[in-house]
């Protein structure tokens, strides 16, 4: 079994990776910074390193040589890179291998080959998974592209094949705009990933967007630990995820599962991994990618199974059997993730900068709440701008939305703007409630993004006046006086004309 | 002059004109359209506010007040109200009446971040909505637009550079 463990990453999930790691025995390591010395997520581990003075070009869990050389100096045995961040980077992996550290999540090779939107593309097809039409190798000119797209028919989308997280697409809706956008996109590949390669795909309007996490070990043991529901997104930035899926009922759910296990062991995979399908209106589903990594989203997934993903990870890592097989995993209940973020939703979800006065947090041992914040905490344009996650698990769908919706409402923040309306706005929407959305809800179905109870702006607007009222109490104040006396009229005229 | 009894209106007015009139009888009595509405500000053991209407309760916080506007927070949702006298209401309408039209928009960072990429240029026509330039900040990327119809006057931003919070980025003239 690892012995030590260096968690190079920050936040909630440096917590919630170092909670488990010292439950079973491993030392943790985290790491400081010198953008938030006093971070939360440090006095959750064992030991603390500083990072070493650099010149700040490259941030500071971007930082390959540095980190590896922090494990290997303190004589750490094995590096969890959490999510974001270096978490899918093959170099990285390579580079904690080459230095003996067993880096926890799949090989350089597998992560390497399902980076490369291509190249799992290729593996997918051959194990018969369902794709979106389309070439399996790169498009090499305007013309191919062309082709292709008249070939799949409109609309159709052009992706980097090194791409992800929304990045490095373009939708062509009709012939003329194909070629400008297969330039487009080549270019933008090129500066964003060092990497021209593009590909095409048919474009499904409004998908659902279904993700199956996987697990497998090194002996060739994979099981699946159901889907996640991940469709209410903005611009392919996941808001709220629940586990199990309305879309799916036990036929469906079992030929997608058995494509995502399929799909792991032609890939050879060891550790954890999502497979991310799209399914449209007619059920059919298609595959995406593969997630090499631990998701934002995986506590919707222990909330149902009652296993611990981290666990199995370190498991995996130390070279163990699975301690489950499928007959094993039983899905029980309904649980949704809330992501309470610092974001102000009414001005376009732009990130609400600024240091947490106050907050209070429900707590129900049905709620679970992942934070890596506290009272003090400054929301920094450094790093993301999640305060929280809040996982409910219910009895059944309605049980879960009714707990999450009683949930967010006993959520206080102060000193930031949260998305915290946004998630009672979702949660009170009849379509929501339905099950019956896709990836297009929030700019379909949700005809408020934040949700104002009744009589809420008379409330603010006499908040307003008794505020200004106590603000210019009269008792004893000559100037706040002064400034109620009626101005005269005809002082008030001559102003008017010197303007 | 008498603290407690005070027996004047005051004037909400919202974002897009929207108009709140109370009268006010004390600090902690108000009607609204007739209808006796008793206040109390309530602050919690653990600093949290609660603003009670009629006994029924709100979590709300004072974002900002400037002058006589004021942001507050209820139930996290966020209004903006600037609280007027109805002379000052009508002081206010005069000047704007009598205010020139505005000549365009400056485009100004909401919140300290990065230039990903400049798509406006001087001399560009744009209309509502056309996108400008792509600030990145917090791992997004915003894509910054234009509110009017016009032509691009200066471009004082540079793809690459960091800058903060207000900082002018756009000129626009209006057509």
């Amino acid at each position: 079994m690892i012995k030590s463990i260096l968690i190079a990453n920050r936040g909630e999930i440096a917590i919630r990776i170092a909670r488990t790691a010292r439950r079973m025995g491993v030392k943790t390591y985290a790491i400081r910074t010198k953008k938030e010395p006093n971070a939360v997520y440090l006095s959750s581990v064992d030991e603390i390193l500083d990072f070493p003075e650099t010149d700040g070009s490259v941030p500071e869990f971007l930082d390959i040589p540095n980190l590896v050389k922090l494990a290997v100096d303190n004589h750490v045995q094995s590096m969890h890179p959490g999510y974001g961040y270096l978490s899918e980077n093959a170099e990285f992996a390579a580079a904690c291998r080459d230095a003996g550290v067993v880096f926890i999540g799949p090989s350089p090779e597998v992560i390497r080959a399902m980076g490369d939107k291509i190249v799992a593309k290729d593996i997918a097809h051959k194990c018969g998974v369902p794709m979106l039409g389309g070439t399996l190798g790169g498009i090499p000119d305007a013309e191919s592209a062309v082709a292709e797209a008249n070939r799949l028919g409109y609309p159709v989308i052009i992706k980097a094949a090194s791409g992800g997280g929304g990045r490095g697409m373009r939708i062509c809706r009709k012939e003329s705009e194909v070629k400008q956008m297969y330039e487009l996109a080549t270019s933008e590949a090129r500066t964003a990933f060092n990497d021209p390669t593009v590909f095409i795909e048919k474009y499904l309007e409004n998908p659902k967007h279904i993700e199956f996490q996987v697990v497998a070990d090194k002996y060739g043991n994979v099981v699946h630990l159901g889907e996640r529901e991940c469709s209410i997104q903005r611009k392919h930035q996941k808001l709220m995820e629940e586990a199990p899926s309305p879309a799916l009922d036990d036929e469906l759910r079992e030929r997608m599962a058995t494509a995502a296990v399929n799909l792991a062991k032609a890939a050879n995979y060891e550790s954890l991994g999502t497979v991310e399908f799209l399914l449209d209106d007619n059920r059919n589903f298609y595959f995406m990618e593969m997630n090499t990594r631990i998701q934002v989203e995986h506590p919707v997934t222990e909330m149902i199974t009652g296993l611990n993903l981290v666990e199995l990870q370190l498991l995996i890592a130390s070279g163990e059997k699975l301690p489950v097989e499928q007959k094993d995993v039983r899905l029980e209940g309904w649980a949704i993730e809330c992501r309470i973020n610092a974001e102000d939703v009414q001005s376009g979800f732009v990130p609400s900068i600024g240091m947490i006065r106050n907050l209070r947090l429900p707590s129900d041992n049905r709620i679970r709440i992942d934070s890596g914040v506290r009272i003090g905490t400054e929301i920094t344009p450094f790093f993301d701008s999640m305060i929280a996650k809040l996982i409910v698990h219910g009895k059944d769908r309605a049980d879960a939305i009714e707990l999450a919706l009683h949930s967010v409402e006993h959520f206080h923040v102060m000193g930031v703007k949260t998305t915290i309306p946004f998630c009672k706005a979702v949660l009170h929407n009849e379509v929501f409630r339905s099950g019956n959305f896709n990836t297009g809800f929030i700019e379909h179905d949700l005809k408020s993004l934040i949700y104002k109870e009744e009589h809420e702006e008379l409330i603010a607007a006499l908040l307003a006046v008794s505020t200004y009222n106590h603000d210019n109490d009269f008792s004893g104040d000559v100037d706040a006086d002064m400034a109620e006396q009626p101005m005269d009229p005809w002082v008030l005229q001559k102003r008017i004309r010197h303007l | 002059m008498q603290n407690n009894i005070q027996n004047k209106t005051l004037i909400a007015v919202g974002k897009n004109g929207e108009e709140y009139e109370f009268k006010v009888q004390n600090s902690y009595q108000y009607s609204s359209k007739g209808c006796k509405l008793t206040i109390e500000m309530i602050e919690e053991a653990d600093g949290f506010m609660l603003f009670s209407c009629e006994g029924v309760r709100y979590p709300v916080e004072i974002v900002s007040r400037k002058l006589n506007n004021y942001e507050v927070l209820v139930n996290g949702v966020s209004y903006n109200f600037t609280v007027e006298t109805p002379f000052s209401l009508k002081r206010r309408e005069i000047l704007a009446a009598n205010q020139p039209v505005s000549d365009g928009e400056d485009v100004c960072a909401p919140m300290p971040g990065k230039i990903v990429s400049i798509i406006a240029q001087e001399g560009m026509e744009v209309n509502p909505g056309d996108p400008l330039l792509v600030l990145e900040a917090m791992k997004m990327q915003n894509t910054l637009t234009a509110s009017v119809k016009g032509v691009v006057k200066t471009v004082a931003a540079k793809a690459g550079a960091t800058v903060g919070k207000d900082e002018l980025l756009v000129e626009i003239k209006k057509a």
